[in-house]
């Protein structure tokens, strides 16, 4: 049984211009130990994927799926209380800005032995030691003395690194993670990539990583679905993602980004034509057609579901070897 | 009070912080479906106009307000009678609803027997003039020293905040109440004292908002194309800052209505027998035990338009939410 | 063309004073500690390091913004420092990481590209003639002349504030993180609008970045900097070849490239 589940992942928000249907039937699923990097740029719905995961879209938002389970418990069903009792415990969340989830008026401590305690009945010399810990796992040096400080008197690095100490502290079994290192330094990026790798090993962490970052995804992720317009339009193992993509759009996002060493200095970079289609209103056929050099009218109202190896499923009505030509 | 406009006007932008808004999560920075030809500007209005018609405090402030400045602009041939002609065989005469009132005095008379209705009508331009005067002469103080401390920080920032404190220090109402007493009270007097008292919500507010904008890359890029300063602060700075001004204005502005009044009911402000709001109820207090109309109309008119200007002010801050926009 | 220093800082310093709060003495913090550098007419001088080594002050400090505690910025042999404000806009003009902050959310678009012909006082009927030229040069649709920037998408708001940076034809344009904060497709297509400007008007740059892949792809010099100085500064080619300080090679190692066999970069960090 895999650890979290989600098929058929719908979210609609009504809007005065009509209903924008920001995720339009999304499925994936997480096994433990194992890192699933969700790709795609702003817009294509895979912050609001994330978040609806853990119960946190926002009020307007109208969620709704087939299935939506983690670890055999069905999500759709939870009231509030069941949410808290769930999410730092089993199910965590780290996001981009860490001051939205730091309290200006708690000390790094009190926050981090307050998740802890919220979950375990124990004292709080102990909730402390585990801080302690944690800052440490995450590369904070002098942690001890950082138990004292506000998050206003931390770097923006290290406030990040506290964020993701507190989604770590309660030792969940699924961490989700939005765009946690975008804002970081390369070198404060790998240590939080690096301990996460470690987790994921070692305690059999399963990781949903939502990034924009392909770089990032082809080093981390263990497996790749790539999103388009509120759809996941491929998804594969990272080295058949990366050696073979079959999706026009993934092919296009790969040779967008300049690559030390394999990309000419200088020569244009392969840039992908025209916007994202409006998510207003119903789609027909595929989303990507407008930007696709390989698009014919068939695309207007087919979309074909194809696979290239059993793991490896894409959305296209063409072969990689027809669009490619 | 400073520090509750304060409040009011950085709890929209908390506002904005909130972790998950729906726009912040779904706005793509390539927006779905570029914007078409011509109905790119019109857009943006349309959504103002549009959450306008949907705000009911706006709505009803903006028609009360309208309809209070065309009353009293059209005084002259709304009003039944002259507000000055007495008639002391006609005096106290209770509004039409009472049981001996009449329509030859819509709103009764006072106790020189002048025209309640006619003097209402005329009243409205002495607290439309000493508001929106008042206002402006301390929009004009407030604004330029809170811009300029926002605005270049240090010793500017240092010396406003100084003034602002001892203008805090003084008891408004005491210093106008000695000015007035000491220069003699008129129009022109009340209007300038209270300009030149009001202004210290300007400045803390118009403070803090420049200073909110001040490090923005927009305000470096018109310096990098070698705009003067002046023309950052008027041209950059000022249209970003104005819907904090708006919100400050109607708020004193009917703060400069109630002070007149009070000054004139102390028989400080304006002087009779100019018909002016406070002034009416300052002259009928000796009635107001068997006839409490006589203070009770010109404080339902006074109440109206203080309660329209704060609508109408709230209303446009919600509507324009300069902050939500950019 | 090419040979000709166009810009040449010597020994930039710049130190802030930090108040240390109520009671307590003010701190020095040196943001930028005695770096020199040059760039030839026609270059591409990209600044990289990590958050808080000065780069940003350090670009700043070219573009006539900021002034340096000690040192000079001149161009073609004239300081920064002896240039009227309008002279050196017309030389020198920037482009900022943010457009969703670069561009004054209460003008129009056609008024913000022609805010620096305006201030160089040009009649507005030929602001309106450049403006257009402009926006077509860079891609923009003129439809779009009459919207404000919250109606943009961010890579047509980059866009924007490109054309306001070239309008004055200025020789240098110094662009600070100019995709960072786009998406990886905009990130290339603005990445391509500025090759090809540069090689179309002759333009410099300055190119500050945090991302190396990007400056390995357009710049022809690189300057490494580390707690406000130069720890490195080469030809491009050489540096990706062979960097010579420990600090440049781990920047170098850091980078993320889409190559999946290669798993996480194992290199030794700094302690926090």
């Amino acid at each position: 049984m895999s650890l979290l589940n989600v098929r058929n992942l719908r979210i609609d928000i009504p809007g005065p211009r009509g209903t924008l249907h920001a995720v339009r039937g999304v499925g994936f699923h997480v096994e433990k130990g194992e890192t699933l990097c969700i790709v795609g740029e702003s817009g294509c719905g895979k912050s609001l994927t994330s978040h609806a995961l853990l119960g946190l879209s926002p009020k307007i938002a109208q969620v709704e799926a087939d299935q939506l389970s983690f670890d055999g418990t069905d999500l759709r069903q939870l009231r509030e209380r069941e949410w808290q009792s769930l999410r730092g415990k089993r199910m965590s969340m780290i996001f981009q800005d860490p001051m939205t989830s730091l309290n200006p008026s708690f000390t790094i401590g009190s926050m981090l032995e307050e998740v802890y305690l919220r979950h375990h009945r124990v004292g709080r010399a102990q909730a402390r030691a585990r801080a302690v810990d944690m800052l440490k796992k995450v590369g904070i040096g002098n942690a001890e003395e950082r138990l004292s400080q506000y998050p206003h008197q931390l770097s923006g690095g290290l406030r990040q690194r506290v964020m993701i100490a507190m989604g770590l502290i309660c030792g969940p079994d699924l961490l989700i993670a939005d765009e946690p290192t975008t804002a970081l330094d390369v070198n404060i990026q790998l240590q939080i990539l690096r301990l996460l790798q470690d987790l994921k090993q070692d305690m059999g962490l399963g990781i949903l990583f939502v990034t924009h970052d392909l770089g990032l995804v082809a080093r981390f992720a263990d497996r790749v679905a790539v999103m388009y317009a509120g759809r996941i339009v491929e998804t594969a193992p990272v080295a058949e993602l990366f050696a073979r993509p079959c999706h026009p759009y993934t092919r296009a996002l790969i040779n967008c980004i300049p690559v030390p060493g394999r990309t000419r200095p200088g020569a244009p970079l392969g840039a992908i034509p025209g916007v994202v289609p409006s998510l207003v209103g119903t789609q027909t056929g595929c989303a990507f057609r407008d930007r696709c050099a390989a698009a014919s009218p068939v695309c207007a109202h087919a979309l074909d579901r194809r696979t290239d190896t059993p793991a490896h499923a894409y959305e296209c009505n063409f072969t990689p070897e027809e669009t490619a030509a | 009070m400073a520090f509750w406009i304060r409040a009011c006007v950085s709890s929209d932008r908390l506002q904005m912080k909130e972790p998950m808004t729906a726009t912040e999560i779904i706005a793509p920075s390539d927006a779905p479906g570029a914007p078409d030809a011509k109905t790119v500007p019109e857009r943006a209005r349309s959504d103002t106009w549009r959450r306008a018609a949907s705000h009911p405090g706006l709505l009803i402030g903006a028609a009360l307000v309208l309809a209070i400045f065309v009353m009293a602009l059209l005084a002259p041939v709304l009003a039944p009678r002259d507000p000055y002609s007495q008639d002391l065989t006609a005096r106290l005469i209770p509004p039409v609803w009472a049981t001996d009132g009449s329509w030859s005095h819509p709103l009764g008379t006072d106790a020189l027997g002048r025209d309640y209705l006619s003097r209402i009508l005329y009243g409205a331009r002495i607290s439309l003039l000493i508001g929106f005067g008042a206002t402006a002469i301390a929009a004009v103080i407030g604004t330029t020293m809170g811009v300029l401390a926002g605005y270049f920080g240090g010793k500017a920032d240092f010396i406003v905040s100084f003034v602002v404190n001892v203008r805090l220090a003084l008891p408004a109402m005491l210093v106008a109440l000695v000015v007035v007493a000491l220069v003699g009270g008129s129009l022109t007097v009340v209007i300038w004292t209270l300009g030149l008292l009001v202004w210290d919500r300007f400045a803390v507010v118009m403070r803090a908002a420049t200073q909110q904008i001040r490090t923005l890359d927009y305000l470096s890029a018109a310096r990098a194309a070698g705009a003067s300063v002046p023309r950052i602060l008027l041209s950059e700075v000022m249209p970003n800052v104005m819907g904090a001004l708006i919100v400050v204005a109607t708020l004193e502005i009917a703060q400069a209505i109630l002070f007149e009044a009070a000054l004139s009911f102390l028989g400080l402000g304006v002087q009779p027998p100019t018909p002016s709001w406070g002034l009416m109820i300052s002259e009928g207090k000796s009635h107001m035990f068997f006839r409490p109309w006589v203070i009770a109309i010109p404080g339902a008119a006074l109440f109206v338009l203080v309660l329209a200007i704060n609508l109408l002010g709230d209303g446009i801050r919600d509507v324009t939410a300069p902050e939500g926009r950019a | 063309m090419t040979g000709e220093v166009l810009l040449s800082a010597q020994d930039i310093r710049r130190d802030f004073s930090v108040s240390g709060g109520f009671g307590k003495r003010a701190r020095i913090v040196q943001a930028v500690r005695g770096v020199s550098l040059h760039v030839k007419r026609g270059g591409v001088l990209g600044i990289v390091g990590e958050s808080g080594c000065g780069k940003s002050t350090l670009a700043k400090i070219l573009l006539g913004l900021d002034t340096p505690t000690s040192g000079e910025v001149s161009l073609r042999g004239k300081s920064l420092a002896d240039m009227s404000r309008k002279e050196r806009a017309s030389q020198i003009q920037p482009i900022f990481q943010d457009p969703y902050l670069s561009l004054n959310p209460r003008k129009r678009i056609d008024t913000i590209i022609g805010l620096p012909l305006r201030v160089a006082g040009v009649p507005e009927r030929e602001i309106r003639k450049q403006v257009r030229d402009m926006m077509d040069l860079t891609g923009l649709p003129t439809r779009l002349a009459g919207a404000y920037p919250s109606q943009m998408s961010g890579g047509q708001r980059q866009r924007v504030a490109i054309a306001r940076a070239l309008i004055s034809r200025p020789e240098l344009v110094v662009c600070d993180e100019p995709t960072s904060a786009l998406d990886v497709s905009i990130q290339a297509q603005i990445l391509n609008l500025l090759q090809d400007l540069r090689r179309e008007l002759g333009l410099t740059y300055v190119l500050i970045s945090h991302n190396l892949a990007v400056v390995e792809h357009i710049a022809t010099d690189v300057l490494v900097m580390n707690h406000g100085e130069a720890v490195e500064y080469r030809p491009t080619a050489e540096l990706f070849a062979a960097p010579q300080s420990d600090y440049t090679a781990m920047l170098l190692a850091s980078i993320l490239t889409p190559e999946p066999e290669k798993g996480l970069p194992d290199i030794t960090l700094p302690a926090a």
